[in-house]
């Protein structure tokens, strides 16, 4: 089967750093984070302070009725919407028929979940809402964009922790590479917020107490962010006889798994997923630009996604740049990596290389160029995306610049 | 058949329909009102919490018109 070109033409998203792709670009080339103390539930009960929430969000700007879909699944619909409105896409039943959609998410719909674990273990009420199981469903977003647009082709949910999204999109693109879909709505959500999930991570302890700070000596953890990204993909053949604008193209996706541990990241794995992403886009590692790192500010994810890069690059591993644009949307679980693919998606169009914010001290195993504290312009013919998840599952894609 | 309960039934459903009260007759059809199957779940439970009741299965899915919700909520004793 001859592989077909896939191009992205619409892009949509709402994070911590902006509520639409204007907003949300214009702080990555002003190196703007959004992470500020949290807000969504009582900060005086965690031992972590700051998040990158969803500020001034009101759903009523957004939805007449939510009574069916959870924050985490609004996210989704919202930046679906304006994906959907960039691509110019007329709907027909024919492209109905043939439109897949696939998202990532690692938790769901957690204040739902929260609500209904509260009421049934109160003293006074021990029944939930009967909307509960609809509303906490992972792939609620997935279902409701489905009814939302008509579209009826193969759809559904992904749920790899961190690396949901980048799992989600890759899925994505090799159906349309395929011809198992003409087009697709893909990417992810995620809103973590819930008083009883931001304990757990509480717990766990990888939790910067003060802002995540990717690559830097003095780095604490990471700082939690929510948020919702789609993408439009098509072939390219599609976008060009429909005259639609195209924002790049995704030429390479590569998976692997650790086998090794549920939290601590493997480099090995690491390795493969890279290597595989890059014997999927037939491209040798020297061609690529810049690497969005899933970069999370841990102690440990950060030296080992350098040691990979140095393994998996070379000496080329010198001449890229790599960044973590989580400094600034925040760690936005299994929407983060379709955050991320539209911070490197646009920085390749644009010629910027989205910078690392937060960054104050080199550490010697983090010795790559993390383009700290300011975006730069450079020409980007090829970039990757990594997203490495807990449970050892790892998801790589490769975008190229289209000309 | 109460009058109250009838009015505080009509109630109930308009505002999880998003119409007056006076919309609701007691003739109403839950598919003349818009009412699918996880409205009416949603309506059943507000019942629940107006009447602080237990609505058992066999009343809950067998209601389709407000005349039915009336009657079902005076044999669970609501007058």
């Amino acid at each position: 089967m001859s592989k077909r070109r896939v191009v992205i033409t619409g892009l949509g998203i709402i994070s911590g750093i902006g509520k639409n792709t204007g907003d949300f670009w214009q702080s990555i080339v002003n190196c703007q984070s959004g992470i500020a103390p949290v807000e969504l539930v009582d900060r005086s009960k965690l031992r972590f302070q700051n998040a990158c929430e969803v500020k001034n969000y009101n759903p009523s700007d957004y939805f007449e009725n939510i009574d069916l879909i959870d924050r985490f699944a609004q996210f989704s619909l919202i930046s679906a919407r304006e994906a959907v409105k960039d691509a110019n896409i007329e709907w027909t039943e024919e492209l109905q028929e043939n439109t897949c959609i696939i998202l990532g998410t690692s938790i769901g719909g957690q204040y739902a979940n929260e609500t209904a674990t509260n009421a049934a273990f109160s003293e006074t009420k021990s029944r939930v809402h009967p909307l509960t199981v609809p509303r906490v469903m992972p792939n609620s977003s997935v279902g409701n964009i489905s009814i939302k647009y008509g579209i009826k082709g193969a759809s559904y949910t992904i749920s790899s922790a961190c690396a949901s999204s980048n799992h989600a999109i890759g899925n994505a693109f090799w159906m349309i590479r395929n011809g198992v879909a003409e087009m697709a709505l893909t990417g992810g959500s995620e809103s973590p917020f819930s008083f009883a999930h931001l304990k757990a991570w509480e717990a766990i302890r990888v939790v910067s107490p003060d802002v995540c700070r990717p690559f830097s000596k003095n780095r604490q953890g990471m700082t939690l962010g929510e948020g919702g990204a789609t993408l439009v993909l098509e072939s390219l053949e599609s976008a060009q006889k429909r005259g639609a604008k195209i924002y790049g193209e995704i030429i390479g996706f590569g998976m692997s798994a650790d086998a090794s541990h549920i939290t601590k990241p493997s480099q090995e794995g690491a390795e493969r997923a890279m290597e595989l992403a890059l014997k999927d886009a037939e491209v040798s590692s020297d061609k690529i630009d810049y690497i969005n790192a899933h970069g999370t500010g841990t102690l440990a994810n950060d030296s080992m996604e350098t040691a990979a890069i140095h393994t998996v690059f070379g000496s080329h591993a010198n001449n890229l740049a790599v960044s973590s644009t989580k400094s600034m949307h925040g760690h936005a679980l299994g929407g983060t990596s379709a955050l991320e693919a539209i911070a490197t998606i646009l920085g390749t169009q644009n010629g910027i290389l989205p910078p690392t914010a937060n960054y104050q001290e080199k550490d010697e195993a983090c010795d790559l160029d993390v383009v700290p504290n300011e975006a730069r312009e450079k020409r980007i013919d090829y970039a990757m995306s990594n997203a490495f998840a807990f449970g050892g599952l790892n998801a790589v894609l490769i975008f190229r610049k289209f000309e | 058949m109460s009058d109250t309960v009838f009015q505080k039934v009509a109630e109930l459903v308009a505002a999880r329909v998003h119409i007056s009260p006076e919309q609701v007759s007691i003739d109403s059809t839950f598919q003349d009102l818009g009412i699918d199957s996880l409205v009416a779940l949603s309506l059943i439970y507000d019942l629940e919490d107006e009447y602080q009741i237990e609505i058992p299965n066999e009343e809950a899915m067998n209601v389709q018109t407000v005349r039915q919700v009336v009657e079902s909520l005076g044999r669970l004793g609501v007058e």
